[in-house]
């Protein structure tokens, strides 16, 4: 059998450090380092850095994006993008809220609610983007201004208080393990990442979202139904932003219909983790360690009273220099 | 119009008055054609011929508009992919089908993964490991590991990937699409010994190929397309390659 | 299936039950004040309040007595040695934080000799102030001052302060449980409609024929509605003979091109729909808004502040000064709460309840209307 002398074979030639860089699990590992190079300076550069209570803080800080960013990440790995999860997180949170306030279906009817409304605007995107083969950039667009819309106009531009103290606990409860202390924001990104982490290594859907993503024409000659798989992974996007709005809901103690939609951190923090836009690509551990990073980059320089005009740039500066990086590598 | 239908047995295949109208345009009309288990055919003409089409329509990517499809004397309708391979047909087109970021594992059983767990599941790697060694071994073809990636790859690898793949997919009828378009001398060859070694264990092969030596090489019989139609079905061992290129240009020989 | 699993994650969240920390802080409102008090209110009582620290809450502290406006900043404590108070600031981004509040506190404590960290509560963001909240608790912050708008948020920001007994000021939005400091919205209107009438009346206008226009913003909740809804309360008490179709709600959001431009294009339209209206009272939340009313009304041909209307803003900041000054648009007057000496107060009032000194429960700012009448004295150039 012939062997191109440019392609890079890791079975034949032992370990292979460039073809280690250019795969995904490189990725982690570089990103691993920088997390740890930046949490030394941060822990040189302030004294408030470097304690288990400033790193539950990040925790909880990173955990509505984590959710979501986990769930974001199954669907660009399979070549998809979904800008309408910041309008449903706010639209999940204010169903809660109003379900918790204005029905007698307690905390569980809330979530089960607000998980539909979410599931409710995946499906439709999922239709639209592999039926009617609509960009998903423009469908999910055009749907985040529905939902926020829709969302504006049922709770009448007002926040819904929510004083449950069960609905409060998912967000502002702690787990004590020993000594620590975990929020429960932080423990249920890490169960939502950890779960999405099995279905992607382990299960025939995880398989067909890295095959979707590679070639969805291929996958449908293979009698893959794709069409199917794209609607689910957008229901998944869908269910996963209103799972991240009931925790934000919880944390802020209201549903609000107004909030700052976090549709590009999420999907910044997961293009930071490696997941290639081209789709086909990507690992949720990187997502992990790329939240971790930029939650890390935020917390350290307001500590260090870095001011956040600043701290903006520097969030552009590590996309830019996570994509070039990515560039780079390809020519290794 | 000319048959050499003297092959013995049940065909596996048979196409009757097969055609396809778009509009007003015929691209494929009235083609009869036969395809036994065990036997290479190949299938040659100009550009717009219609040798696409007619494969497409073998294949399930365009349903005919006219005469019917049998497989093993049952008359059966294409009008997606799924139900021709369903039927046991498997096609191979210029672009392999082939998903770059997955292994060679992955590529063979995709679409058949071995799972275990109905709700859950969960893909058995090991197993589909070493079925996947088993078979490019049984096939004769030399990809280092079932792990590497498609992405690196040589052409031959790739090409030798997606018939292991349809190989697996249990296709009785395989149907390749210029299949050695892209490679060289030596992978050449070893692509037409596994279409030689698939038609020992009695599979059916359709080549669409331009390169005569080869199709003079491997084939059993030769159909040659001209607007449309099929305007002849020579035997490979019967004829010369001047014949068929005569017919494929004037339509005569 | 896939969809099932996270279904089942979701209800197992709900199930279990997990006992909120600090959700419940069992206090009795009759010795803390602060925990439902109603700044907005006029007849809202003012109590002299100490900090307890030993049960992290305001009480009220019989020992002080006379007027709450007794309190002066000038009398306050020092600063003790290493205090650090925490400034959970509305923004780094918009005019009145950058230019007015922010330097002030940073000033002030500079002066007092009081550490001051400021963190940034990017407003609109719902989430911020909350990670602010855990930010200043872990930083061992000695007192908070909370600049947080969202009403809705406060008890989840409080509930942090209160677990780690650390006393709060909140500034413009009441937090439950905490000395409030600030603007009152819904004078703000009413010293806006006032001066509205007042000029109507200088000028011989038809008080029943006036166009009440208010620049309303859906997305922006809670408390800074009343600067319109003060407004408008205050103009049909004093002119009840003005029909209620004379009233107009302008929906006036931030677009993608910010506050100014969609106040105008908003203004443009309404203009247009109502192309004979004169006698415009018109006004909004902030001077943004109110400066693209102005500037939509100058750019229709019907800008003159004598006949076709004016504009009364909110906040004193620079367009509008700068406007009033000029005098050459509808926009003629602007109520200040001088968020420029915002600091000179809050951190003297920082000083006292670290100091354990009786404070008011309520400390308002003062509220003035600025015209070209006082501008000088108030702004010299």
């Amino acid at each position: 059998m012939t062997q191109s002398v440019t392609q890079p074979d890791r079975n034949a030639g032992g370990f292979n450090l460039f073809g280690f860089a250019r795969s995904q699990e490189g990725v982690v590992v570089f990103l691993l380092v920088a997390l740890m190079i930046v949490v030394a300076v941060f822990s040189a550069a302030s004294p408030y850095f470097f304690d288990v209570r400033n790193g539950m803080n990040i925790g909880r800080a990173i955990s509505i994006i984590g959710i979501a960013s986990a769930f974001t990440t199954l669907l660009m790995i399979a070549g998809g993008l979904d800008l309408s999860i910041g309008a449903v997180m706010n639209a999940a949170g204010v169903v809660a809220a109003m379900v918790l306030t204005q029905t007698n279906l307690g905390v569980g009817g809330a979530i089960v609610a607000a998980v539909a409304v979410g599931a409710l605007v995946g499906w439709v995107n999922g239709m639209f983007i592999a039926k009617l083969g609509i960009n998903p950039l423009i469908m999910t667009i055009a749907m985040q201004f529905v939902v926020r819309g829709l969302t504006l106009g049922f709770s009448a531009s007002a926040s819904k208080v929510i004083v449950d103290p069960t609905f409060l606990a998912i967000g502002q409860s702690y787990f004590h393990i020993g000594p620590l202390a975990i929020p429960a924001p932080l423990l249920w990104m890490l169960l939502t990442m950890l779960v999405l982490w099995f279905v992607l290594r382990f299960t025939l859907f995880g398989k067909y979202v890295y095959a979707v993503g590679g070639k969805a024409s291929a996958c449908r000659r293979a009698g893959i139904n794709v069409n199917v798989i794209t609607i689910q992974l957008y229901m998944l996007s869908g269910i996963g932003a209103a799972l991240a709005g009931v925790v934000l809901a919880a944390i802020q103690g209201a549903g609000i219909p107004y909030g700052a939609g976090s549709e590009l951190s999420v999907i910044s923090a997961v293009i930071l983790g490696g997941v290639s836009l081209a789709g086909g690509i990507g690992l949720i551990e990187g997502t992990l360690v790329a939240v971790l990073l930029v939650g890390v980059l935020k917390n350290g320089m307001t500590l260090m009273g870095i001011s956040s005009v600043f701290q903006m740039v520097a969030e552009g500066l590590v996309l830019v220099g996570a994509v070039t990086l990515d560039r780079l590598k390809r020519r290794l | 119009m000319q048959h050499a239908e003297t092959t013995q047995g049940r065909p596996f295949l048979e196409a009757r008055n097969i055609g396809k109208r778009y509009g007003g345009l015929h691209a494929v009309r009235d083609v009869n054609l036969s395809i036994y288990p065990g036997e290479v055919i190949g299938i040659v003409g100009d550009n717009g011929a219609g040798k696409s089409t007619f494969i497409k329509m073998l294949a399930g990517d365009h349903e005919p508009t006219s005469g019917e499809l049998l497989i093993e004397g049952r008359p059966v309708r294409f009008s997606n992919p799924r139900d021709a391979k369903q039927a046991q047909i498997e096609t191979i087109y210029q672009d392999l089908a082939l998903c770059e970021n997955l292994s060679v594992m992955d590529n063979i059983f995709l679409g058949h993964e071995l799972t275990r767990n109905p709700v859950l599941r969960l893909l058995q790697r090991n197993k589909m490991h070493i079925e996947s060694r088993v078979l490019l071994d049984d096939l004769g073809i030399g990809i280092p590991s079932t792990h590497e990636l498609v992405v690196n790859l040589s052409g031959g690898q790739r090409q030798a990937t997606a018939l292991a793949r349809v190989a697996k997919a249990g296709a009785k009828l395989i149907i390749l699409d210029e299949p050695s378009a892209a490679l060289g001398v030596r992978e050449t060859r070893a692509l037409l010994d596994l279409i030689l070694r698939f038609r020992s264990q009695g599979k059916s092969i359709l080549v669409i190929s331009h390169e005569m030596r080869d199709v003079f090489e491997i084939t059993d019989r030769i159909a040659i397309f001209k607007r449309g139609e099929l305007i002849a079905i020579k035997r490979t061992k019967e004829t010369t390659p001047d014949e068929i290129v005569s017919l494929i240009i004037r339509g005569r020989q | 299936m896939y969809k099932a699993a996270g279904l089942a994650a979701a209800l197992a969240v709900s199930l279990l039950g997990v006992a909120p920390i600090g959700a419940a802080i069992a206090q009795d409102a009759a010795a803390n004040p602060t925990l439902t008090q109603d700044p907005g209110n006029p007849s809202q009582a003012r109590h002299w309040v100490t900090y307890d620290a030993g049960a992290g809450a305001y009480r009220v502290d019989p020992s002080a007595s006379g007027d709450t406006i007794g309190w002066s900043a000038a009398k306050a404590a020092k600063a003790a040695d290493g205090a650090l108070i925490c400034f959970t600031a509305e923004s780094e981004e918009f005019d009145w934080d950058v230019v007015l509040v922010n330097p002030s506190m940073r000033r002030a404590a500079e002066a007092a000799g009081v550490e001051l960290l400021l963190l940034n509560n990017q407003y609109p963001s719902t989430t911020k102030p909350i990670e602010n909240a855990d930010i200043c608790v872990q930083r061992g912050a000695d007192l908070v001052v909370s600049f947080n708008v969202f009403s809705e948020i406060a008890p989840a920001i409080m509930t942090k302060y209160n677990e780690a007994k650390i006393p709060v000021i909140a500034m413009d939005v009441a937090h439950p449980g905490s000395v409030f400091y600030g603007a009152d919205n819904c004078k703000t209107g009413a010293l806006a409609a006032q001066f509205a009438l007042q000029w109507a009346k200088d000028k011989n206008w038809p008080l029943d024929q006036l166009q009440v226009v208010a620049g309303v913003d859906p997305a922006v909740g809670g408390a800074p509605n009343c600067r319109n809804t003060g407004f408008v309360d205050a103009i049909k008490a004093a002119v009840p003979q003005l029909p209620a179709s004379n009233y107009y709600d302008v929906d006036m959001r931030t677009g993608e091109l910010g506050p100014v431009a969609g106040a105008i294009a908003a203004t443009t339209d309404w203009l247009t729909a109502h192309p004979d209206a004169k006698y415009i009272i018109a006004t909004s939340i902030n001077d943004d808004r109110a400066y693209g009313i102005a500037q939509a009304m100058k750019q229709a041909g019907r800008g003159d502040a004598a006949v076709d209307g004016i504009v009364v803003g909110k906040n004193a900041e620079k367009v509008a000064l700068d406007a009033v000054r000029a005098g050459d648009t509808p926009l003629v007057g602007t109520v200040s709460f001088f968020g420029n000496k915002y600091g000179d107060d809050v951190i003297p009032l920082a000083l006292d309840i670290l100091a354990g000194k009786p404070v008011p429960s309520i400390v308002s700012v003062a509220h003035e209307v600025i015209s070209k009448a006082n501008i000088d004295t108030h702004y010299p150039q």
